[in-house]
């Protein structure tokens, strides 16, 4: 297809382009962890959605149909010659869960940041995943180095499955977001394998 | 694909298209802060359309084929921007809404567009990638190696 003449585009095989989405209360590092992974300085998008208001944000209109535009920043990790890691975090207001629909279609599972301090505002995304047959794995952010609940009470407090994986994360280090993200993709692969042998 | 609700219905107004074409004013960039300008402005690309003929996920990527190097094209500015950025290197729909500065739907619609136009080729994320086991083993060597 290319002409010779033609710039050539980076990858050497057709790119495949992988989601995986970092969800998680407001100003629980999702932008860091992202950008600790990322190879290039995370990006910011907007997206209007429409929705129905929930009546949170009721500003004394009898419509309740809403528009809002929310922005989600990402970052791009090439992962070998072809597939393209998009990490993308949920949009800041959480309380409009629902709006993530077109953003979580298709991907391959999604990372859920808990501040150890704040476990009530991972809520809505906790939900949100429970209801849905994607892979994800809750990672406490430890911001200063220490941890003000460990994994075990975070997954008490939360009621999280015993099959969803509850581990700390560093959000600034690239190491522990690679180990994050890992585990998200042992978990996908433990599923995809046992789906395959339902057959 | 067009699921209600996850796309952008309230902001197709027909009528719009008609009256930004009327307007010879220039063009203003999409300010995220400026929002009332913004929401008209932005569906006015699109002729008032939030659907496009392909749906372009959010990670979709696209890049430019041996058509798009035509000199005589004659491509309109937010067509002329995408297809100058997808000419040296691959961007995903949401790289090129974050580096242009238009809503993703907005950047779904034209590169759509020019998808059937012949202009763009889009490689598309994996359908079945939760069952793909050669593909997610791939990522978590990928992954490890970085």
């Amino acid at each position: 297809m290319l002409s010779e003449t033609a710039p050539r585009p980076t990858a050497t095989r057709a790119p495949i382009p992988v989601k995986i989405v970092v969800a998680g209360g407001f100003g629980v590092g999702k932008t860091t962890f992202v950008g600790a992974l990322s190879d290039i300085a995370p990006l910011t998008t907007e997206a209007a959605m429409t929705t129905m208001s929930q009546g949170i944000d009721n500003v004394g209109e009898v419509s309740t149909k809403t528009t809002t535009t929310v922005a989600m920043d990402f970052g791009r990790v090439a992962v070998d010659s072809s597939i393209v890691m998009y990490l993308f975090g949920t949009p800041g207001q959480d309380r409009f869960g629902f709006m993530w629909n077109d953003l979580v279609k298709g991907a391959l599972g999604a990372v859920v940041l808990v501040d150890s301090r704040r476990i009530e505002d991972s809520f809505p995304a906790l939900d949100y995943f429970e209801h849905r047959n994607l892979p994800f794995v809750v990672a406490v952010n430890c911001f200063d180095g220490s941890l003000h609940h460990s994994p075990d009470d975070v997954r008490e407090a939360l009621s999280i499955a015993p099959n969803v994986p509850v581990l700390t994360t560093d959000a600034r280090q690239r190491e522990r977001v690679k180990e994050t993200v890992l585990s998200l993709l042992d978990v996908a692969l433990a599923q995809a394998k046992a789906r395959a042998r339902k057959g | 694909m067009s699921d209600p609700g996850s796309e952008e219905p309230a902001l197709v107004r027909p009528f719009l298209s008609g009256l930004i074409a009327a307007s010879s004013a220039p063009a203003r960039a999409y300010d995220p802060n400026g929002q009332e300008p913004a929401a008209v402005r932005s569906y006015a690309m699109t002729n008032g359309r939030s659907h496009a003929a392909i749906h372009l996920e959010f990670e979709a990527m696209l890049q430019v084929t041996t058509a798009a190097n035509d000199p005589a094209l004659n491509l309109n500015f937010e067509r002329a921007a995408i297809v100058r950025l997808c000419r040296n290197e691959i961007l995903s729909v949401a790289e090129l809404s974050a580096r242009l500065r238009l809503p993703i739907g907005v950047i779904r619609v034209v590169a759509s567009d020019l998808v059937v136009d012949g202009l763009l080729e889009a490689f598309l994320p994996s359908l079945g990638v939760a069952e793909d086991v050669d593909l997610i083993s791939r990522l978590i060597e990928g992954v490890r190696a970085l």
